[in-house]
């Protein structure tokens, strides 16, 4: 609503001429352009490209790589080894054993809460509340939407 | 029976004496008792001396016989499917182990490339107290520039390569040797050094009249001494216990050492210690002692894998070891070789085919010593932190064995990508030769784990590490900090407009404080993100000024810079002065999502025994909130694909995301680029040591570096998981005022929930458009 009353404002400085007019329905066009499409301005997902702008020519294209370096597939299999060997540790109550299986395990996905639930337990047994904890609110930055489970053992750990 | 008198009797005795006295003592007597005591004495002393001789060899040799050198080894490289491994690297890799490339795969240390699959046979190998097996795996890639392993083939999910050792710290004495038991020596390498060197060692007791007289004969027929007679326990005691000197007093030692190293010792004992302790040559100040380390030194080879005429040569070297030096006298080393393979021949220990084809071959001696200091400003930064824990002394004598981080194929490609630019730098600006210098920095995110350090535009070199040990104010690198802090504060959003306008501040001391932007141009208003992205000086001095530099101070402290620095206003803009790796230490906790992981150059540290003494465990602190290390990042995101760092991707594939930021301080004496991937940080400082300007900035020096590393460097694109008080919103990208996604010039900006503009921009409608990834989904789909 202000930035109609701003543009009628401009219109009565402008003396009404024709070229005013013309400006006045352009000007009107973009308000209630921007009226009716600022209503609803947060948007569920982040930009693919941060930075990208809107109507603009500056936006990276896609190059012809032949050995594109993007994200891998996940190595589910390399993962679920350290996960399975740092809780069989556990099992064992080697505790400092479980912490650098996960510790092996995170050299390959840093963001794997599971494992930063075990260094969290493990630490904890040790009696490093402090660091289990932190290591607690680590893996839940990672959590993203995981199981509810995996959520409640962390916050435990996280804020004791 | 009459009483005796004893007055008598007294007389008689008296009588008696008188006459003992008065006979004249004979000279010969006097001497026989004076060499009967003489001989008691010589007897006594002599049998102290050897008992005291006894307890040294005993001593010596049932104690840690010498002082052994900490190795230090690379981190082993994982290979799994899907591990970031490019064929490359991996070709790298095996060869920095020394892996032979063979059509057919026939023993561990072999591999078969053939199209874009390789088959490794991996050695066996010892970690600790971890035997590890020799196996057999299949690598497979996607095609030959593939900077990913597509799928393992192996009995296990992951497979470790051995790890690669990298350096050593041998003890003052400079003896390096690497301790080998009997039973890990090739029968034959023993069996020839016996026929060689004393044919009769398993019957003599250490010393063998046999050899001496043939020795003494041999001499006296050439009239110089050209033959010892020496046994190999002999030659032992002289090394083990003894100098050089030439004397009877020495040879007595000697023969009644060895004489008691032999009635305490077997024989096998005895060999053992021998093949340990023989001088087999010298690279600088380092002493090559033993057949293993010599077998790594002259062949780069375990000395189980060791060839006829490798065993013939290193036997050879026993009777001298600078005189035979295969690379400065190789017909000489080549003659003796041939002499001893002639002698295994004669002793039957080889077949006269086995002869004929080990004397065609060449020496086979590596192009040059393997350098225990390939990698020195690494290994300089190990010693730094492993002195924390162990006191010198410790380190060279107890044979630890340290597992390091250095990722070799990194190294490699961190070492190239620097020289080879500077070389170009130099010649595009027409700059005199060696005139640029630069450091480099390697770090993995997550772990802090530092993958690779360069210190100097010749890697080689042992002095100065500028990775480590420079103070260069880092420019506008700071800027990052400088901004994180304004977002933490909670009053500042990435669309918050700044003014870039001209800014005079008054100094305590009465100066004035001007900074300008690099380019001179004011830009007035503009949002905290465009800023940032273009490195604007005047809206960062004034939202520092804003700020106040106390809290910009805490907030790099925050990061982890342990530094002391100066609490002036240029500081926010960089006058900051630091090293290499402290800058990747901060924007390690950028690229960690705000966690503070301290850097690590150690995995564990083993006793020579293989106990594990010391294990460097991952850290973790929350230096900033997830929420603004979200912000920061996304900013520098922007930075690299639309700011100063945008020429990253004129070589780096679009989907690769990368955050960055350019450094230059004044008058171009520094140029900095730090840039970071999802899973890896790399800092590059490029300047002149006598600190004079350059014509480069962060842009046109650092950044080229380190995209040459980056484009051939396996890197996941940066993956960050929106913290839940986290809401996109579009905003103008000139005014940062509230907009829509189909407006002309609108963009989507992470905002802490509630902190978003409420002022509207204007709207030119423009139909909407999709990235190229989106569409790129989208077809797919």
């Amino acid at each position: 609503m202000n930035a109609v009353l701003k543009t009628i404002a401009l219109l009565k400085a402008s003396g009404g001429n024709p070229r005013s007019v013309i400006a006045f329905i352009i000007i009107l066009g973009s308000v209630l352009g921007l009226h009716g499409c600022g209503t609803v301005p947060v948007v569920s997902e982040s930009p693919s490209v941060p930075g990208e702008v809107q109507g603009a020519q500056t936006a990276p294209a896609p190059q012809s790589q032949t050995s594109p370096a993007t994200a891998a597939p996940t190595t589910l299999t390399a993962q679920a080894q350290f996960i399975k060997t740092a809780k069989a540790a556990q099992q064992a109550q080697d505790w400092s054993g479980a912490i650098e299986q996960a510790e092996r395990g995170l050299r390959i996905d840093r963001r794997q809460p599971q494992l930063y639930l075990i260094l969290a337990q493990s630490y904890w047994q040790l009696g490093k509340s402090a660091l289990a904890s932190q290591f607690a609110r680590q893996g839940l930055r990672y959590l993203g939407q995981g199981s509810e489970v995996l959520q409640q053992q962390l916050e435990q750990l996280a804020y004791p | 029976m009459a009483a005796r008198n004893p007055s008598k009797s007294r007389k008689k005795t008296t009588s008696k004496r008188r006459v003992r006295k008065k006979q004249p003592r004979s000279w010969r007597g006097v001497l026989l008792r004076f060499l009967l005591w003489l001989g008691l004495i010589v007897l006594v002393a002599g049998s102290l001396y050897w008992l005291w001789l006894d307890s040294q060899v005993r001593e010596r040799f049932a104690g840690a016989k010498w002082e052994l050198a900490a190795r230090l080894y690379a981190r082993p490289l994982e290979l799994y499917s899907g591990a970031p491994v490019s064929a490359e690297m991996l070709r790298l890799e095996l060869e920095g182990l020394n892996y032979q490339s063979v059509t057919k795969l026939a023993r561990p240390g072999h591999y078969v490339w053939s199209g874009n699959q390789v088959e490794i046979y991996r050695r066996a190998h010892q970690i600790g107290e971890q035997a590890i097996a020799a196996t057999r795996v299949q690598v497979q890639f996607a095609h030959s520039k593939a900077l990913r392993i597509q799928s393992v083939t192996a009995s296990e999910a992951i497979v470790a390569l051995e790890p690669k050792e990298i350096g050593s710290i041998y003890p003052a004495s400079g003896e390096d040797r690497i301790l080998t038991r009997l039973s890990a020596i090739p029968p034959l390498l023993g069996e020839t050094l016996l026929a060689v060197e004393d044919r009769n060692f398993m019957h003599h007791h250490g010393l063998s009249v046999k050899a001496i007289t043939r020795a003494v004969m041999a001499n006296l027929r050439a009239g110089s001494v050209v033959q010892g007679g020496s046994t190999i326990t002999q030659q032992l005691v002289k090394n083990m216990y003894l100098t050089n000197e030439r004397s009877l007093v020495r040879k007595l030692n000697e023969a009644a050492m060895t004489l008691s190293l032999e009635w305490h010792y077997n024989k096998s004992d005895i060999l053992e210690a021998y093949l340990n302790e023989v001088f087999l040559g010298q690279s600088g100040s380092r002493a090559i002692h033993g057949f293993a380390l010599a077998a790594q030194f002259y062949f780069n080879k375990d000395i189980a894998g060791l060839k006829t005429e490798e065993i013939a040569l290193l036997v050879g070297l026993v009777k001298g070891a600078s005189y035979y030096n295969p690379w400065r006298y190789p017909q000489r080393a080549k003659a003796r070789r041939d002499t001893v393979l002639q002698i295994m021949r004669d002793s039957e220990l080889i077949s006269g085919n086995q002869l004929l084809q080990a004397r065609k071959a060449s020496l086979g001696v590596v192009a040059a010593p393997s350098s225990q200091h390939a990698y020195p400003a690494f290994v300089g930064l190990v010693k730094r932190q492993l002195l924390r824990d162990y006191p010198l002394e410790a380190l060279q004598s107890e044979g630890l064995a340290i597992y390091t981080t250095l990722a070799p194929s990194v190294q490699t490609l961190a070492e190239k990508a620097l020289t080879q630019r500077l070389d170009q730098l130099e010649a595009q600006y027409q700059l005199d030769d060696n005139s640029l210098q630069g450091a480099v920095v390697v770090t993995a995110v997550g772990s802090g784990e530092i993958r690779a350090v360069v210190g100097d535009r010749n890697p080689r070199y042992h002095g100065f590490n500028r990775a480590t040990d420079s103070q260069r104010a880092v420019g506008s690198l700071i800027k990052p900090v400088l901004y994180l802090t304004a977002l933490e504060s909670g009053n500042y959003t990435l669309a918050t407009p700044l003014d870039d306008g001209p800014l005079e501040y008054p100094l305590d001391n009465g100066d004035i404080w001007a900074p300008t932007n690099f380019t001179g141009v004011d830009h007035g208003e503009v949002p905290l993100y465009v800023a940032l992205a273009n490195s604007y000086n005047q809206a960062a001095a004034r939202l520092g000024v804003e700020l106040g530099v106390k809290p910009v101070l805490k907030q790099l402290a925050q990061l982890g810079v342990n530094q002391k620095v100066p609490p002036v206003p240029a500081v926010v803009l960089g006058a900051v002065p630091l090293s290499p790796l402290v800058v990747s230490e901060y924007f390690h906790t950028l690229a960690n999502e705000g966690i503070y992981a301290p850097s690590r150059a150690i995995r564990t540290v083993y006793s020579a025994d293989g106990e594990r003494l010391h294990r460097y465990p991952l850290g973790s602190r929350e230096a900033v909130s997830a929420s603004t290390a979200y912000l920061t990042d996304f900013a520098m995101q922007i930075t690299a694909r639309q700011g100063t760092a945008r020429h990253v991707y004129a070589a780096l594939p679009d989907s690769l995301s990368v955050a960055a930021k350019t450094g230059t301080t004044n008058d171009q004496r520094d140029s900095w680029f730090a840039g970071y991937t999802g899973s890896d940080l790399g800092v590059v400082w490029i300047g002149r040591d006598d600190n004079r300007s350059t014509p480069l900035t962060g842009a046109t020096g650092a950044l080229p570096v380190w995209r040459d590393l980056f484009v051939q460097l396996p890197s996941e694109s940066i993956q960050r998981i929106q913290p839940n008080d986290i809401e996109f919103v579009w905003v103008d990208a000139v005014s940062g005022e509230l907009s829509a996604g189909d407006c002309q010039g609108a963009l989507l900006l992470p905002f802490v929930k509630g902190s978003a503009p409420v002022t509207r921009a204007r709207c030119e409608r423009v139909k909407r458009k999709e990235s190229w990834w989106r569409r790129l989904w989208q077809d797919q789909g």
